[in-house]
């Protein structure tokens, strides 16, 4: 077994789609990273005194419309809308030329962005791998020198594992390295690391399950392209499936059960969202009412539990007794 | 139909290769399609056997199932008296088989191809650039394996199989699409191999080269067995002594000979191609002259014509039409009761082909 994963991880490391792989996660890591700088970086004084100017603008011509303002505001009110959301009076932060985001908010979004991409990468490297051995027909030769299926399946499967964790820990601790980095440089905070982390770990869950789910389309498709083509059919369905939901609401528990949502689930520690129902009010108008939800972290864990254990026994016992050409 | 007894050789010689009444069929659109039927196959270990029989008649399928790659509806095999594909991985390592075009990562080199391999079956490192040496593949063993030739393709997969240095060599068609040259090499290989006391399957439908190098035989047309033995055995069987007569009335001399049990070909110039039929124990080549001179027809040639395993394959499938599987009519099957046993004759293994009689 040990021969066999040795046999696996030399090959995944030869292969240059690997490399191209990392190469493709690791610059979007990095463009995420000029996002990160431009955003925590406190104003400069120059930007600091364009808003101030542009504020005193406001603040003037507010205080001449005034009359007016407050009648908007009053009409407003009548219809039924607290204060606070009919009153507009400008502020000194509104007229900044950007928003300054915090250490936390940009540290989420950089880990964020390299768990997904990191899991995109490793879902069609995984189908990849396993795809073209078999439209090459090396999976044939392998078996013929190695018969046992069982531990081929198990060493393709961990060889993947072990290499797909081994790169997302590299581009979480990249993507939070520079993020802490460029913070500092921008001479704003760093606080709450121990969050960000919490993600980056559940990252590699996210990571976990993009590989066995690559791995698994390709054992039953035995085409890189027939698996990625799966995954696509799969987006599509989805899209389908939003527009369906807005006409028929009964159709939005299905999101308990989709993919992309449970994965959201394991990566935040729980994906709240708002299910939207078009009533008609008394006086004939339509409105939205919104019905929260929370897909729990446990919730999601236990659906991809389930999810990925019927795709390997699936996929097992295809790769056991299929016969190949 | 039935299969004859082993041949005596082969039985008192230890096998490399067993299969008995083993069987696969095919799912098609148009029903199921028998690849393998009843194949009880012998493969002598030591020297080179050749597995023969037109494309589509079962050989793949046969080495496919020995090797694990496909599951027999039914049958028994065995690889040095293990059974397969249950003991597989006890007696793997002293198989190396290339089955149909030799396939590898096409993006890897050849050498990177074979270290993989090295790494999955345990082998020394160092080996690698042993078997690419014996192959001759040194210069170009980091090359793409995409890039090369059919016939390097070729020598990596036996460069592969030598990677364990096995006791039996399974080669599936291994000279398909080679030049002389390499047909020429390749089979110099099997010989090596065989001398080293190995023991060679060797699968092909081109019979005349596997001829060259074969020490047995084994025939299937239709995925079944038709003839197996040892090569001279197999050519001095019945259909495999030919006579080439010059008559003056070759039509009046095949009425005399067809009935005496002689299979009659007309060829030009007043030739006519004898062989025995089945049905006659031994070939007297006087005993043509002799029936036609009581006819008043003297022969003005008699030419005993080299038999070879073209003609002898050709005789045994031609009801058959080519003895492809999914071609020509399903042979019947064997009449109610209808005795297994040894063939009449005590040489090469046969196949009485009851629908012929």
């Amino acid at each position: 077994m040990t021969r066999l994963l040795r046999a696996e991880l030399l090959r995944l490391r030869s292969r240059k789609l690997t490399w191209i792989a990392l190469a493709g996660v690791l610059l979007v890591v990095g463009l995420t990273q000029i996002a990160v700088y431009t955003s925590v970086r406190p104003l400069t004084a120059t930007e600091q005194a364009q808003a101030q100017v542009q504020f005193q603008q406001a603040q003037q011509e507010y205080e001449r419309d005034k009359d007016r303002n407050e009648q908007d505001v009053q009409d407003c009110m009548a219809q039924g809308s607290p204060r606070e959301q009919c009153e507009y009076v400008p502020r000194l932060e509104d007229f900044a030329q950007r928003t300054v985001s915090s250490f936390k908010e940009m540290a989420d979004l950089s880990v964020t962005v390299a768990a997904f991409v990191s899991a995109l990468g490793l879902l069609l490297l995984s189908a990849s791998v396993v795809g073209a051995e078999f439209s090459s027909g090396a999976m044939s030769n392998w078996l013929s020198f190695i018969p046992e299926r069982t531990k081929v399946y198990t060493a393709k499967l961990v060889g993947l594992l072990l290499g797909g964790v081994a790169a997302t820990v590299l581009v979480t601790a990249l993507a939070i390295g520079l993020t802490v980095l460029l913070t500092r440089i921008a001479g704003a905070d760093v606080t709450s690391v121990r969050p960000v982390l919490a993600t980056g770990a559940r990252g590699l869950l996210l990571a976990v399950i993009a590989v066995v789910v690559g791995f698994t389309l390709a054992m039953l498709t035995r085409h890189t392209i027939a698996a990625a083509g799966a995954v696509l059919g799969y987006l599509f369905l989805s899209f389908v499936l939003q527009i369906v939901m807005g006409a028929l609401p009964g159709l939005q528990a299905v999101k308990r059960l989709q993919p992309e949502y449970n994965a959201l689930a394991v990566l935040q520690h729980g994906y709240h969202y708002v299910d939207y129902v078009n009533v008609q009010g008394p006086n004939g108008q339509y409105d939205y009412t919104e019905t929260p939800h929370v897909i729990t972290f446990g919730a999601s864990s236990l659906y991809w539990a389930v999810v990925l254990v019927v795709l390997l026994a699936v996929s097992y016992l295809a790769f056991r007794r299929r016969d190949l050409n | 139909m039935t299969v004859a007894a082993p041949p005596r050789r082969a039985r008192s010689r230890e096998l490399a290769i067993e299969t008995s009444a083993l069987r696969k069929t095919y799912r098609t659109r148009r029903g199921r399609h028998v690849a393998v039927e009843s194949l009880d196959l012998q493969v002598p270990r030591g020297g080179v056997h050749g597995f023969l029989g037109p494309n589509g008649s079962g050989k793949t399928t046969t080495i496919r199932m020995l090797l694990g790659l496909i599951t027999a509806d039914s049958g028994q095999m065995t690889v040095f008296d293990r059974p397969v594909p249950a003991s597989l991985p006890e007696v793997v390592g002293s198989i190396g088989a290339i089955v149909e075009q030799p396939k590898f990562f096409p993006a890897f080199s050849g050498r990177r191809n074979l270290e993989l391999l090295a790494a999955g079956i345990g082998t020394p490192k160092s080996r690698v650039s042993e078997v690419l040496g014996e192959v001759g593949l040194l210069g170009r063993d980091r090359d793409a394996f995409r890039k090369y030739s059919l016939g390097m393709k070729q020598r990596l997969a036996i460069a592969g199989t030598l990677l364990k240095d096995p006791d039996l060599l399974i080669f599936d068609e291994p000279t398909n699409g080679l030049d002389p040259a390499g047909i020429h090499e390749i089979r110099a290989t099997m010989r090596g191999l065989a001398e080293r006391g190995k023991t060679v399957l060797v699968s092909s439908h081109i019979l005349s080269e596997v001829q060259q190098v074969a020490d047995t035989v084994s025939i299937i047309g239709r995925g079944r067995l038709l003839a197996q033995g040892e090569v001279e055995d197999i050519l001095a069987a019945p259909g495999g002594q030919v006579v080439r007569v010059g008559v003056a009335d070759p039509g009046r001399a095949a009425a005399v000979l067809t009935p005496a049990g002689f299979a009659v070909k007309p060829l030009p110039e007043n030739r006519l191609e004898v062989r025995r039929s089945d049905e006659q124990p031994g070939f007297d080549p006087a005993q043509v002259t002799w029936l036609l001179a009581q006819q008043g027809l003297f022969v003005f040639e008699l030419t005993p014509v080299k038999a070879d395993l073209e003609s002898v394959f050709l005789d045994l499938t031609a009801e058959e039409h080519l003895g492809a599987t999914g071609h020509g009519p399903a042979p019947s099957p064997p009449p109610p009761g209808a005795p297994p046993g040894p063939a009449p004759s005590a040489g090469p293994s046969r196949v009485e082909k009851e629908d012929g009689r």
